[in-house]
């Protein structure tokens, strides 16, 4: 079935062996293996990836440990509230004020970092596991199975996304972690997938795998040996980008109340607060705005290098 | 279609605009490329130079054959000449001489007005080569539209003229339709009848039919020798096809790692080849008589440009190298018309 | 053409199926009773309603007969009666013009405004507007659009008094200009990196050097070649893009008061009135596919080889 859909990202096709014009003296690399340690160790040392690289991995320090963060201006426990410090702005020991509550929104802002970077990391982990199982089966099977598959993913491309994720989330009536990131998975699956399948597509008649065929492999040996590896670095690249969206999505979500909910400590909650209170207190709406964006940017700008180191063309 | 004929659908102003430039020379060859030097860089790190003091020339009516393996700069040369260089590539010396005029120190005005009227390239692959959201009509209608400033029906319907001309049926009709709807071979003609547009002086075919069936292939070496004879027009055949050349080329040029080896008069290298890469790609084809006899093969690859090293390129792969090959040699003349760039040249004749 | 317009039109027909009927399932088909869960934990039904929306669905039914009776409902125009018993039908017919005049108003933006600067970063690659541009939309992708719009609102219309945020009594366009701006801000982004990525792809591509070697002058190149040829991708892209942007509507009109349906599902969420959510999604839904259908049309006049393939 030809559908053009798919193919967002020009440069997310499957890689191509080198440039035609360049004077070469060694046959190309077969793709996959060399090629991507190579460019990685040459990766490490741009500030273009190690700048974003280092943010969210302290990112990802500060979700998973954010007692070691919160601690820092002495006010630690987010839970700690006095309606008496309702809405003041920052001071010494409460570097970004207070929240509605009187809680010191400090910590709370640190917290929020918590359950969005999860959402974000447990989607995409479970959509890069549908892409990676439903991609390769429908790009290698192909016939029966490709077009049951490419069938079901249309359906989900016929979507608006916010609007299906809405609908759904309505009907839970417990909104955690889980439940989001599912309800997030079962709307983000088919990108990925299409995707790992035009991979798998373009790499099942390459040489070598057809002989690894001939030399009586089975097919789940093909698979796992040598198709996926091959086709999986567009994939990879896109998952870092995929996290961003997820984040954006799952902060418009909890803002409109269908996502994460209070007690809940996310960014989402304290922007939906923030909307009624910010023109007069003007830290409820910036700092989480501020952390939302910088994850997200951070995210982006990861996944931006990553997809750009991996394109053949700008080698 | 005589010279008198060729002369006639041109507008007189049309007609002389390669004459009012500097260094016109009516005498000259069609087209002459002196020294010419080309360098790669890639992400501003490594230079390699994939193109070393080239030149060659080919006169009215005359088909040069530049014969090589894939890398040996034979298309760059082409490309260098025509200004299509891929980006990291660079011309740092010589001279392309159409006529007399140096393409090469030309403004871009001046070069826009000279390519595809004086001198037109076609390329190996068709389908890419042509743009796939334009009609074949189209693409050929825009040369005319462009160098003749003929207006839009005009130029369609030169562009069929010129589809009847390379023999595609139903000219009319296939005009309005789109590349992917031809053939591999039935491209290529529309290739060549949107070169031989405005009657260049020179075309340069680069690989035309390496990706077409044998028959087909013949066909088109066909249709471009009449077009060729007809028209007076210099083709240079840049080929590793060497059943191609013997039929065609009256001169041979063979390149291998940026140089010329060996050029010579088509016949005289077959007969007397002067260079022992020639030597081997003549031994390595296989021809009429050598059935059941074992094909003798030319061993290792050619070398990485970037890390070129010093002495004969051919070095490494050459039976008959000596401690002399550690110097680059010159082109020798080792007979009228016939230049071998190899030490032992002159001792004789080898064997072949 | 006819021909590959049916084949689209055809295939949109199991997609509108399987739509509906995920939509249907979740709201109807999940445990519990579909009429409180619809309402929420919080709200009371009236048993009068319960009793109404129970009858015209059919929930005592088979799931495929309910689902059945719901299609051909839907296809009536009927969309069924929201927990304050208000038709869901008449609401949909207020509040869609609205809803169309901001969703059109943004996509042409974000299409024109994101087209014109990935082109101009594409052809001065490496240059200071280049950086500049893609900088800019990488920080537009960091911040997400309901902040902006909120900011905007404030600093736009509050404090500085330019243009109005709120409500459409201006019309067409300026009550529409900041909503439409703020949304197009989701899409703008990636709509400029992918022209300029797919204009860069193709100023390398083969048919260019053809192009140069034909002698032709390098504006003529650009527009009637590359360009073409770049928009192929793009065009793809605004299609699913408007997907996103539905949704987008709901934020903004909420957040701008702008009486359309995004408004209704805005507002819905919030009193956790099930039916009018379900009813509208279901509607746009329906948009979404035929606007689809139509960026299929325009991809086949662009090209050719998809058309007559």
């Amino acid at each position: 079935m030809l559908s053009h859909r798919g193919q967002l990202e020009p440069a997310a096709s499957s890689p191509a062996p080198g440039a035609s014009a360049a004077p070469a003296a060694e046959p190309d690399p077969p793709l996959g293996v060399p090629q991507r340690f190579s460019v990685l160790r040459e990766l490490l040392h741009t500030p273009r990836f190690l700048l974003p690289g280092a943010l969210v991995v302290l990112l990802c320090l500060i979700a998973g440990f954010p007692q070691a963060f919160a601690g820092w201006f002495g006010h630690g426990d987010p839970t700690v509230c006095s309606l008496a410090d309702s809405g003041l702005g920052p001071r010494s020991g409460h570097p970004f004020g207070f929240d509605i509550q009187g809680c010191d929104l400090y910590s709370n802002v640190i917290y929020g970092t918590r359950n969005s970077i999860s959402i974000g990391l447990l989607t995409t982990a479970l959509t890069l596991l549908v892409a990676l199982v439903l991609g390769s089966l429908s790009g290698y099977c192909g016939g029966l199975v490709d077009g049951l598959i490419s069938r079901v993913m249309d359906v989900f491309f016929g979507f608006p996304t916010l609007v299906g994720m809405i609908v759904i989330l309505e009907m839970f009536t417990v909104h955690s972690v889980v439940s989001v990131s599912l309800v997030l998975t079962f709307f983000s699956w088919p990108i990925l997938t299409r995707v790992m399948r035009s991979s798998v597509l373009a790499s099942r008649n390459l040489d070598y795998v057809a002989a690894a065929r001939e030399l009586g492999s089975g097919p789940v040996r093909i698979l796992v040996r040598h198709v996926i590896p091959n086709s999986i670095t567009p994939v990879a690249v896109l998952a870092s980008l995929n996290i961003a969206s997820v984040i954006t999505a799952e902060s418009a979500l909890t803002f409109l109340g269908v996502g994460l909910q209070a007690p809940s400590i996310s960014w989402g909650v304290q922007l939906n607060t923030a909307q009624q209170y910010f023109t007069t207190h003007l830290n409820l709406l910036l700092f989480p705005a501020l952390f939302l964006s910088v994850t997200v940017l951070g995210f982006v700008l990861l996944g931006d290098c990553l997809r750009d180191a991996f394109d053949p063309e700008l080698r | 279609m005589t010279m008198a004929m060729k002369t006639q659908h041109l507008p007189a102003a049309a007609q002389s605009n390669l004459s009012h430039l500097p260094g016109y020379d009516p005498a000259a060859p069609a087209l002459e490329v002196t020294g010419l030097q080309v360098e790669f860089t890639s992400r501003g790190r490594t230079t390699a130079r994939v193109v070393s003091d080239v030149s060659y020339q080919v006169a009215a009516g005359q088909t040069l054959a530049v014969i090589g393996e894939s890398g040996c700069g034979k298309s760059i040369t082409a490309r260098a000449v025509m200004g299509i260089l891929p980006p990291q590539a660079r011309v740092t010396a010589g001279r392309a001489r159409l006529h007399g005029v140096d393409l090469l120190s030309s403004d871009q005005a001046t070069l826009r007005r000279l390519r595809g009227r004086h001198i037109a390239m076609i390329f190996q692959d068709s389908l890419s080569a042509l743009n796939p959201v334009l009609t074949v009509g189209f693409q050929i209608a825009e040369v005319f539209r462009t160098h003749q400033r003929l207006g839009r029906r005009e130029a369609d319907e030169r562009a069929v003229e010129m589809l009847e001309l390379v023999r595609i049926p139903a000219a009319s009709r296939r005009a309005r339709e789109y590349p992917h709807q031809f053939s591999g071979g039935m491209r290529q003609r529309v290739m060549i009848a949107m070169a031989l547009a405005m009657d260049p002086d020179v075309l340069v075919a680069d690989e035309p039919t390496t990706a077409l069936d044998v028959t087909v292939q013949a066909q088109i070496m066909e249709l471009l020798a009449e077009l060729q004879q007809q028209r007076r027009m210099a083709l240079i055949l840049i080929t590793h096809d060497l059943g191609v050349v013997a039929d065609r080329a009256d001169k041979v040029a063979v390149m291998y790692a940026g140089r010329i080896v060996e050029n010579a008069p088509a016949a005289e290298l077959y007969d007397a080849p002067r260079h022992p890469y020639t030597r081997a790609l003549l031994k390595a084809a296989p021809r009429r008589g050598t059935h059941g006899q074992t094909l003798t093969i030319l061993h290792g690859a050619p070398p990485d440009l970037s890390r070129l090293p010093q002495g004969c390129a051919f070095r490494p792969r050459c039976v008959e190298a000596v401690d002399a090959c550690a110097i680059t040699p010159p082109l020798h003349q080792v007979g009228p018309g016939h230049a071998s760039a190899c030490h032992h040249c002159t001792e004789g004749v080898g064997d072949d | 053409m006819a021909g590959y317009l049916l084949r689209r039109a055809l295939m949109m027909i199991p997609v509108l199926l399987g739509t509906t009927l995920v939509i249907y399932a979740a709201v109807y088909a999940l445990p519990g009773n579909p009429v409180q869960s619809l309402a929420g934990a919080n709200n009371v039904v009236p048993p009068s309603v319960a009793h109404a929306i129970e009858a015209k669905y059919h929930l005592d039914q088979p799931f495929f007969v309910q689902y059945w009776d719901y299609l051909s409902a839907l296809l009536h125009g009927d969309f069924g009666v929201d927990l304050n018993g208000n038709s869901v039908a008449s609401i949909i017919s207020v509040g869609w013009p609205v809803t169309v005049r901001l969703a059109l108003t943004t996509w042409v933006l974000e299409g024109v405004v994101g087209i014109a600067l990935g082109l101009l970063a594409a052809v001065r690659r490496g240059k200071t507007i280049d950086v500049a541009i893609l900088a800019g939309t990488t920080a537009v992708l960091g911040v997400p659009y309901f902040i902006t719009a909120y900011v905007a609102q404030i600093v736009l219309g509050v404090k500085l008094g330019w243009l109005p945020v709120s409500g459409v009594t201006a019309g067409w366009p300026l009550s529409y200009i900041v909503p439409a701006g703020c949304l197009a801000l989701f899409g703008l982004p990636e709509i400029s990196r992918l022209t300029r990525a797919s204009v860069l792809d193709n100023l390398r591509a083969d048919y260019v050097d053809t192009a140069v070697a034909k002698g032709l002058a390098p504006r003529r190149i650009l527009v009637r070649h590359v360009l073409r040829n770049s928009l192929i991708p793009v065009v793809s892209m605004l299609g699913v893009n408007l997907g996103y942007l539905l949704g987008g509507t709901i934020l903004i009109e909420g957040i701008f008061n702008l009486p359309g349906l995004g408004y209704q599902i805005y507002h819905g969420i919030n009193q956790h009135n099930g039916p009018l959510v379900v009813g509208i999604s279901t509607l746009l839904v329906l948009a979404f596919l035929l606007v689809n259908l139509i960026v299929d049309v325009l991809y086949g006049v662009l090209d050719p080889r998809i058309r007559l393939a």
